[in-house]
């Protein structure tokens, strides 16, 4: 479960800026940046409108993140007591909790985080064709979210810390006026922390050793245990997940092209990678149960487990395409969309590993591993853009879009507070003097108030609002 | 989590951490309550209700058990009465000294075969008081084993005494006689606090430790010993050897049980302590309509079989003569009555008196070509006058027969010089059977632990071993109840005590003042032994918020109990208090 939660938000996070979900970063670059824009942020959106660079340029600057997130969950199946052990189906009519049914407090997390960027382009003249040097630095990923650690959420999450950064060296050729192809290739560190309460109930090892020899307990334990064993106080144990890092290549490329005066075209690919996260974890089990009832059985916890934790995963694949028109020097628009395929994204498995673990009696290992199920959708968003220059030196814009939602009903929950988004943006671009540009602009992301019944054995039943506001300044130099 | 420390985390890639640690494992306060000091504590109810729990136990395994434990979980009694269509461990072991080969025996065991053998021909009535017979038989034209023959009613070549009448007269004598054959252990209760209780008359009780060493523990168990100032010098020596679990013996015991202890207090430093819960679920711990509930697997099959057990019966150390007297009736004066019942010579005399109290004879010999008889004899009830006409010598002195008995075989035991003392016999028997087959066992040990469940608790105890400090009280809420009333604390009892690897207790059940009262100098005692769930033997009280107990641990201090809040149906808060030294 903890190894969901975190796999959740680094997925979600990864999604990009034009599908931007849960809390990461809208936008890398400045609010304009885009694949069909020439600014020095395309090392991240296409590396071939970098050939349309004529100076050296650099960009800095980043966003601040705000963000409200809300659930309210609303447990609509039937539990047993929170103090009860009932471990299958049926549980006694008197270990029932009918008030644990029906809607639990509101919880919210408010996170604030700052996501940098620095960029720059160097254009090369090669003989009569034009290459482009650049490197980027950025992160478009940056989650913190901080939940009640008591509220009906703490199952999925109680809070969570997930930064990543890129640094990615392209190259970029411009064949022609028209024309122009780049690559690059980024180098990803991550790095995560993540709490919440691990409910053992949902342990597939803990249920198969109840089942096997000595315990030999029929129960309904596992991934897909129902609600009516789940949530229970002796077996929902407090996890960290520390100082998780991981380090990922991956590459990009992209095609632009500029086929008539004002028209710019954009297509890039962003190819997926494995990520890998590689921490400690640390497991409360200070709890007679785990530590001495049963130790005849060959149950028997440290109080404190501690030990190695490795969570990997895949970056899906995107496809981005961006057609931009200026219809004049006053007025220009464009529109950008993204394909994802988050349909990669079946499972996750994650791996803890200490010899703290090992039960050898009831055949639990020093090491588990978790297969959970994500079954996420490909997500398509879509972005126009309104541009006017009331000034010479003043680009004023507008953005509106839609991103539809990766999560289906049945694994939602609160680590990814996912829905289809609508977006609006505004921005400012001011120019000074010939080589210096100021960017800054608001953008705001809300989901549709998301309503969820659906969800695998009740997990994450219960209303979702998200919204998020990014504030960004950039200054650009050209050289 | 402060905002620098949040930007650091998203903007520095902060290596450290951003979460705040786990709290740290709290450290249980194990300092006594000090005279008005109080500590306030969480009780929680929890059931872990395991159905058709199993559990499986190798040879290894209760071999690894507490000596205790082993010893103590009583099997079946080894049924050994002689039985003509079946016969028994004791029948086979006489019918194998009898067919032993003479030369592989002791001096002394040599003669005891002998004298299994002996038949009115063969006895060698030199040295005994019968001596006269071998001179005057002679004179009357007749053996002096017809003569013997005639008055005990048996042919010449017949035994005297019948294997199945030596095989009583040594069950009832020797091994019925010895302590630990006359006891056996089972569940220690209010009405047997030694939990020992008495064996089937002719019956060796096995335990599961007897079992799962291949009886090994026999010559221990039936060897010497002194109980109580009775001593016993045992009949079962030297090292024994079965044949009754295969090495692929499996004992397997499904229960249905709540198998979490029971929380509760150590009141001197109020900390927490368990109690096992087993012993109090026992009434309900087995279900005997599951035919699988019991299942012993890999008994050798057949007939279980003694590869080797030496067999004693002790001599007194001097000649006994038999006695003179009718009186008292039908048994005699001679000294050998007044004998331990274990001795060789009482054995003998037991079964002469089984073998000829009811014999009557009266007959006569008349010398060759003469009517008038000579000599005569009488038999009345076993016991013998014989008649001499005419001086020809002097008859014996009228006594009982196995009088004479006792004295032929006293003679005959010490043939070959073994001195008085030195006749006593231990017979090496090798792969006697012992007339019980496996499935015999299997269907007594279940019919035995069926009907009596609470011998497998101390096993069940052991198995689910989870008691924990030495707690003075547990909480307990009756299994079905939903209402929030309905709390309780019981106070321990002695079998609510831990056991240690060897078995025994962790600790002296040493209250002076068991139980819950409502005033400090425990005078008013509020709790009872009303019955829940089956448990009639725990002195309990119902709890109410708000309320004040007085009770005191195992060294004599008395505590106060204010009885806090429910945070949660199956939790209750309680303040603990010392208030006496």
């Amino acid at each position: 479960m903890r190894a969901r939660a975190l796999v959740t938000l680094a997925l979600t996070l990864a999604s990009g800026a034009v599908s931007a979900q849960a809390l990461t970063s809208p936008n890398v670059g400045t609010g304009l940046s885009g694949a069909a824009t020439a600014d020095p942020a395309a090392v991240w959106w296409n590396p071939a409108m970098l050939g349309f660079l004529d100076q050296p340029t650099l960009l800095i600057g980043g966003s601040l993140i705000a963000g409200h997130a809300e659930y309210t969950r609303e447990r609509r199946a039937t539990y047993q007591r929170a103090d009860g052990l009932g471990f299958a189906l049926p549980v006694s009519a008197q270990s029932l909790d009918a008030s644990r049914t029906g809607v639990a407090p509101t919880v919210t997390a408010n996170p604030i985080a700052a996501s940098p960027t620095a960029f720059l382009a160097v254009p090369i003249a090669v003989g009569s064709s034009r290459l482009v040097a650049s490197l980027g630095v950025y992160s478009p990923y940056a989650a913190l979210l901080q939940f009640d650690p008591d509220g009906a959420q703490r199952w999925q999450l109680q809070s969570a810390t997930i930064v990543t950064a890129y640094v990615t060296p392209t190259l970029t050729w411009r064949i022609s006026d028209a024309v122009s192809v780049g690559a690059g290739v980024s180098y990803v560190f991550g790095f995560a922390e993540l709490a919440k309460m691990q409910d053992f109930a949902a342990l597939g090892d803990v249920g198969a050793a109840l089942s096997r020899p000595p315990i030999s307990q029929r129960n309904d334990f596992g991934p897909n245990a129902p609600p009516g064993v789940r949530e229970l106080d002796v077996l929902a144990r407090p996890i960290r997940l520390r100082q998780m890092t991981a380090h990922g290549f991956t590459f990009n490329a992209g095609l632009a092209l500029r086929p008539v005066r004002g028209l710019t075209i954009g297509l890039s690919y962003q190819h997926s990678t494995e990520l890998t996260f590689a921490g400690r974890f640390e497991l409360d089990l200070n709890d007679p149960f785990f530590t001495r009832d049963l130790a005849s059985q060959g149950l028997q916890f440290a109080p404190r487990v501690e030990g190695e934790a490795t969570l990997s995963f895949p970056l899906p694949r995107a496809v981005r395409a961006a057609v931009s028109y200026d219809v004049n020097p006053l007025v220009g628009f464009g529109v950008t969309a993204e394909y994802v395929t988050w349909s990669q994204v079946e499972q996750f498995d994650a791996r803890v590993r200490s010899p703290q673990l090992a039960q050898p009696t009831l055949g639990l290992a020093d090491a588990q591993q978790l297969a959970l199920p994500r079954r996420w959708r490909d997500t398509i968003a879509v972005e126009g853009t309104l541009r006017v220059s009331p000034w010479q030196r003043v680009m004023l814009w507008v953005t509106g879009g839609y991103h539809s939602s990766a999560s289906p009903d049945e694994t939602l929950d609160v680590a990814s507070p996912d829905g289809d988004r609508i977006v609006a943006a505004a921005g400012a671009r001011v120019r000074v003097g010939d080589r210096w540009t100021l960017l800054g602009d608001v953008e705001v992301q809300t989901i549709v108030p998301r309503t969820v019944v659906g969800s695998d054995n009740d997990l994450g039943n219960g209303e979702y609002r998200l919204t998020l506001v990014n504030v960004g300044a950039h200054v650009m130099r050209a050289f | 989590m402060s905002a620098t420390r949040w930007i650091l985390c998203a903007m520095a890639f902060a290596v450290g951490g951003c979460l705040q640690d786990l709290p740290p494992v709290p450290e249980a306060d194990h300092t006594p309550l000090a005279v008005g000091e109080s500590r306030q504590v969480e009780l929680r109810y929890l059931r872990f209700d395991v159905v058709n729990y199993e559990k499986t136990l190798t040879r290894a395994d209760i071999l690894a058990l507490p000596a205790a434990t082993r010893s103590r979980l009583w099997l079946l009694d080894l049924d050994l009465r002689n039985n003509a269509r079946a016969p028994r461990l004791l029948d086979n072991s006489i019918a194998a000294i009898r067919a032993a080969d003479p030369s592989t025996l002791t001096p002394a065991a040599r003669n005891l075969q002998r004298l299994l053998a002996m038949t009115p021909d063969t006895a060698d009535l030199q040295g005994t008081s019968l001596a006269q017979l071998i001179s005057l038989a002679p004179l009357l034209g007749i053996a002096p084993g017809q003569v013997l023959g005639d008055m005990m009613n048996v042919g010449v070549d017949r035994e005297f005494i019948t294997p199945d009448v030596i095989a009583q007269a040594i069950l009832e004598n020797v091994i019925a006689t010895h302590p630990n054959a006359r006891t056996r252990p089972g569940p220690v209760t209010a009405d047997n606090p030694r939990g020992l209780y008495p064996v089937a008359p002719g019956a060796l009780p096995v335990t599961l430790e007897d079992a799962a060493s291949d009886f090994a523990t026999l010559s221990q168990r039936f060897g010497p010993v002194s109980v109580d100032g009775v001593y016993h010098p045992g009949f079962i020596t030297g090292e024994v050897r079965a044949r009754v679990l295969t090495d692929a013996f499996r004992m397997k015991v499904r229960a249905n049980a709540n198998a979490l202890p029971y929380r509760g207090l150590d009141l001197t430093d109020a900390s927490d302590g368990a109690v096992n819960p087993i012993a109090s679920q026992i009434g309900g711990l087995f279900d005997f309509t599951d035919p699988n509930w019991l299942q012993l697997e890999g008994l050798v099959p057949g007939e279980a079989r003694i590869d080797a057990m030496t067999f004693r019966v002790v001599e007194w150390d001097g000649f006994v003569r038999g006695g003179r007297s009718p009186i008292p009736t039908a048994q005699g004066d001679s000294a050998a009555w007044t004998l331990p019942p274990w001795t060789l010579e009482r054995v003998l005399m037991t079964a002469g008196q089984r073998a000829f109290a009811m014999s009557n004879a009266n007959i006569a010999y008349a010398a060759p070509g003469r009517t008038d008889a000579l000599f005569r004899a009488r038999v009345t009830n076993g016991w013998q006058e014989l008649f001499v006409e005419g001086g020809l010598g002097s008859p014996p002195a009228p006594s009982y027969l196995w009088d004479i008995l006792l004295e032929v075989a006293q003679v005959r035991l010490h043939d070959g010089g073994l001195a008085e003392g030195m006749a006593g016999v231990e017979v090496a028997l090798r792969d006697v059977r012992t007339g019980v087959d496996a499935a015999t066992l299997e269907r007594t040990i279940r019919h035995n632990l069926e009907a009596d469940p609470a011998a497998l608790s101390e096993l069940a105890t052991s198995l689910i071993d989870n008691s924990a400090g030495a707690t003075d009280f547990y909480y307990y809420r009756p299994r079905a109840s939903t209402s929030p009333d309905d709390d309780y604390l019981y106070f321990v009892n002695e079998g609510d005590i831990g056991r240690g690897r060897d078995g025994n207790p962790t600790r002296m059940y040493r209250y002076r003042n068991v139980g819950f009262y409502s005033d400090m100098g425990l005078t008013r005692r509020v709790s009872t032994t009303t019955a829940i769930d089956g448990d009639a033997d725990h002195q309990k009280v119902r709890l109410r918020t708000g309320m004040t107990l007085y009770c005191a641990d195992d060294d004599g201090r008395t505590y106060r109990l204010d009885v806090g809040a429910k945070p949660s149906l199956n939790r209750r808060r309680i303040t603990v208090t010392r208030v006496g030294s």
